[in-house]
This record gives structure tokens, C-alpha cells and sequence, in this order.
């Protein structure tokens, strides 16, 4: 499904990645842990190009997405994102931020996108808000609409770039629960600090450390007998401040 | 015609008989005034809106072809060179060149003193407003851009349906400001002979040589007019400013 290769990101002379590949089924869960600036929400911005690495191929349902001639945007209707600030668009109430997309890019008319929209409002419980200001939600009905507005374009994958980083504890589970509900549809990519829930939904966990890709392991080897002393060091720092908890 | 001038020592006289004597032309240099600052307010924020765009057109160095991002850095640098040369110079200035210049051409039969002042604080107030809408664009969280390119719309698109309706709206307390100072700076087209509020107060009192007592009623009516546009101004905000909340 993703095949990423050999990736360089750099800032000026900080490496933000370093030679990063790594393979994603299709229908697979990856999480991405790691500690704050290891490289992890850089290398998912790199998936859908947000962020243009510098070397190296992601080749996407077959085809080189670096490569100058691919049409982006296209690409980029296929692959959902969800990001940590919810970015809902404050100038359109909800239903408009979720129609947004099915009228421009898919070409879809209003109602038929009104209705697909409500449909998938109900799925993640936002229907009854569908005609409110986005800036009157809380930040967990902020990110739920934002989950609807990407799985309206039915995605091949959805990237989640710490999905409750900025939410209040309580509101985390709602956000969690939907986000589990969609494992099996889609590949699901899953940069977050949230480890029981990595634990939980993953097929695979990666461990960054320092723009590299460290460890690749099942969530039951990699958080229970981790193999590398970087990975070791990080789930036991988890560890201690869950017991401290 | 002309009533008694009242004596140098009667002050509030002299100013009621200026009113009196002189209220259809200073009325009508008012009614020029805030032809000028409405013209130039309307028409440099829509003129604003492309010059803005062009000075922060998206150049993708890998996507674009060569031609293309010729083309945009080229059109990048006319816009911010016309935003430099018009907020680097005095408009009184700048009326002086453009006046004589295009009078002396002949060319432009309808080139008259009030024709070349709404062009010209037109395109001076355009230079300022696109600062304004400068830094409302780039005051835009930088996420709504990646929201809407995440979700596969254009630049443009996400220009055109996102960044610029948020920007606008940011943007209003500071168009309203140019407005205001407007009706205060284009004073200085009376240089050309447009006959607003200045020149018609200078010629009121250029028969009698009450020149403090004119500039006082002039003072008086240019405050009245500049604090009741921003009273309104303010209002306007506010009632645009508010969170919609129900099938807006």
C-alpha cells in the first residue's frame, strides 16, 4: 500500500529524518511513537507531501508520489488526515467544512453532498451540530467533525497526527472510540503519545528515535520486550509515570 | 450678497458667518471629500485583494514549470515594487507627478482635477490596504492551508474558499481605519485643485483673509466626520464580528 524508502528531511543542518523506510499493508494499523521532535509527525506530513522530503520515494497504490509529474492533489483525496489542532475551517459552519471537499475535488452537488455529509455526521454523533459555527464545538466535537470532513472523501488511508494531543482528558476517549471503529476499513497511520491506545489498535508499532526508525515490532514484543536500548529506555519511562498514575 | 464681516475681535461671529456666507461650497467640498475617501476606500481594497494575491502568489519550484514560476516571481516583484513606491512617497507628492504628468500628455479629455484625485488616492489607498490584507493572510493559522490541502483542493481553492473570506473579515477594522484616514488625508488633493473640504474652507475665507476662523469650522466639521465614520465603523464590525451560530 505505502512503500517508503530511503526518506531524508532536513531543515537547514538539523536532520529531521535520516534514511527512513518502512512498509504499510494495506488494511494495516501503524502507530508511530516516539519522544517530541524524533521526526514522527515529519514523517507522516511526508506521507501526503505536506512536507516535501528532501530524498527518497513514497510509492502510494503503486506509484512514486515524490515524483514532479504526479497530480498531488488527487493523491492527497485519498489519503485522509486528521491533525492534532482539528484545523476545522473557522469561515464554514460544519456541515460546510465537510462538503467542502465532495463539491471541489470530487465534483459532487450540494445536496448530494449535504446528504452524505449528515450520514457520516451521525456516525461520529455530530448530526444534531451540523449547522452550527465550528468555533461554538468543544475540542473533542471539533476533532470528531474533523475525522468526519476526512472520511467523507473514503480514503484509502487515514493519517491521524496526534489525534487528542490537544484535548481535555475526558474528551479523549470519545475521539479514541471512533478512530478504533475504523480499523479493517482502511489503513490506518496513527502518530500519537496515547500508548495504551497504540497498544490496543495497532498491527505494528514504530519506534523513532532521533529521526530514525529504531524498532518496527508487534505492540505486544515492542512495549513488552523491546528489543533496541533506545525503545527500552522510552517504555520504560512510560511505564514509570503510568505506576507514578 | 454678502452680509457685514464681523470685526476681527468677534470670534464666534466670524465663524457663524463663514457658515452662513460659504455653506454650499464648503457643503459641497464635503460632499467631495467623502466622494474621494469612499472611492478610494472601495475601490483600493478590491484592487487590493488581487495586488495582495500577486505579492504572495505560491511559487512550487517542483511542480511549476520553468515559465510559470518566471512569470509569478516577475508579476511577485511588480506588486511589491508598486506597494513600496506608493507608501514610500507623500500622496501629495504623487498627485503633483501624476496630474501635470498625464495633463501635460493631452490625451484624456475627462483628466480633470476630480478625476485624477479618485484615481490617485484610489491607487494609493490600494498600496495600503494590501499591507493590511498582507498581514491578515499571513495572520492565518497555517493548518487551515494544510486542512484544505490535505482534504486534495488546490492553492487557489483553499485561497479562494478559506484563507481570503477569514482574511477579509480580520482585515475590516483596518480598511475602516483607511477610510478614516482618507477622509483626513485627501486634504492634500486640493494641491491639484480638487475641491474638497480644504480648498473649499480656503477659499472661503480667501476674500476675507479669516483664515483661523474657516480652518476652525474646517477642524470642527472633519471631526465630526472622522469620529462619527468610526463610531459606525466600529458598529459595523461588531455586527459582522459576532459568531453565527444557527444555519449561517
Amino acid at each position: 500500500m505505502i512503500k517508503i524508502e530511503n526518506l531524508y528531511k532536513s531543515y537547514g543542518k538539523t536532520n529531521i529524518l535520516k534514511d527512513v523506510s518502512l512498509h504499510i499493508k494495506d488494511g494495516e494499523v501503524v502507530s508511530i511513537i516516539g519522544k517530541s521532535g524524533s521526526g514522527k509527525t515529519t514523517l507522516l506530513r511526508c506521507l501526503n507531501l505536506l512536507i516535501e522530503p528532501d530524498e527518497g520515494s513514497i510509492i502510494f497504490d503503486g506509484v512514486d508520489i515524490t515524483s514532479p509529474s504526479i497530480d498531488i492533489n488527487s493523491i492527497r483525496a485519498k489519503m485522509g488526515m486528521v491533525f492534532q489542532s482539528f484545523n476545522l475551517f473557522h469561515n464554514l459552519n460544519v456541515i460546510d467544512n465537510c462538503t467542502l471537499a465532495l463539491r471541489n475535488v470530487l465534483k459532487m452537488d450540494k445536496e448530494a453532498a449535504n446528504e452524505k455529509a449528515l450520514l457520516y455526521l451521525d456516525k461520529v454523533g455530530m448530526k444534531d451540530f451540523a449547522y452550527k459555527s465550528v468555533l461554538t464545538l468543544s475540542g473533542g466535537q471539533q476533532q470528531r467533525v474533523a475525522i468526519a470532513r476526512a472520511l467523507l472523501m473514503e480514503p484509502k488511508v487515514m493519517l491521524f497526527d496526534e489525534p487528542t494531543s490537544a484535548l481535555d482528558p475526558l474528551l479523549v476517549d470519545e475521539v479514541l472510540s471512533i478512530i478504533k471503529s475504523l480499523k479493517g476499513q482502511m489503513t490506518l497511520v496513527i502518530v500519537t503519545h496515547e500508548m495504551r491506545f497504540a497498544y490496543e489498535i495497532s498491527d505494528r508499532v514504530v519506534f523513532m528515535d532521533d529521526g530514525v526508525v529504531k524498532e518496527i515490532n508487534s505492540p505486544e514484543e515492542l512495549f513488552k520486550k523491546p528489543q533496541e536500548p533506545e525503545t527500552k529506555e522510552f517504555i520504560d519511562i512510560i511505564k514509570s509515570q503510568t505506576l507514578i498514575l | 450678497m454678502l452680509s457685514a464681516l464681523p470685526d476681527q475681535s468677534q470670534f464666534f461671529q466670524t465663524i457663524w458667518y463663514i457658515i452662513k456666507t460659504f455653506y454650499p461650497i464648503i457643503l459641497y467640498g464635503l460632499g467631495i471629500t467623502f466622494l474621494l475617501s469612499v472611492v478610494g476606500t472601495v475601490g483600493g481594497f478590491v484592487l487590493s485583494i488581487s495586488l495582495t494575491q500577486a505579492r504572495l502568489v505560491n511559487i512550487d519550484r517542483k511542480r511549476d514549470k520553468k515559465a510559470n514560476i518566471f512569470f509569478k516571481a516577475a508579476t511577485r516583484s511588480v506588486a511589491n515594487g508598486y506597494v513600496t513606491l506608493f507608501r514610500g512617497t507623500p500622496m501629495i507628492v504623487q498627485s503633483m507627478i501624476i496630474f501635470y504628468g498625464i495633463s501635460a500628455l493631452k490625451i484624456f479629455p475627462w483628466w480633470t482635477p476630480l478625476t485624477a484625485g479618485l484615481i490617485i488616492v484610489t491607487i494609493n489607498t490600494t498600496a495600503y490596504i494590501s499591507e493590511v490584507l498582507r498581514g491578515s493572510v499571513q495572520g492565518i493559522s497555517v493548518g487551515q492551508m494544510e486542512a484544505g490541502r490535505s482534504l486534495g483542493l488546490t492553492h487557489g481553492q483553499t485561497m479562494r474558499k478559506i484563507i481570503w473570506p477569514q482574511a477579509i473579515k480580520n482585515s475590516l477594522p483596518g480598511i475602516g481605519n483607511e477610510f478614516v484616514v482618507n477622509l483626513k488625508d485627501t486634504a492634500v488633493l486640493s494641491v491639484i485643485s480638487v475641491v474638497d473640504l480644504f480648498y473649499a474652507v480656503r477659499q472661503s475665507a480667501s476674500s476675507n483673509y479669516r483664515y483661523v476662523e474657516a480652518f476652525i469650522v474646517a477642524a470642527i466639521i472633519y471631526l465630526i466626520i472622522t469620529y462619527t465614520s468610526s463610531k459606525v465603523i466600529a458598529f459595523l464590525e461588531k455586527r459582522i464580528g459576532t459568531v453565527r451560530t444557527e444555519n449561517d
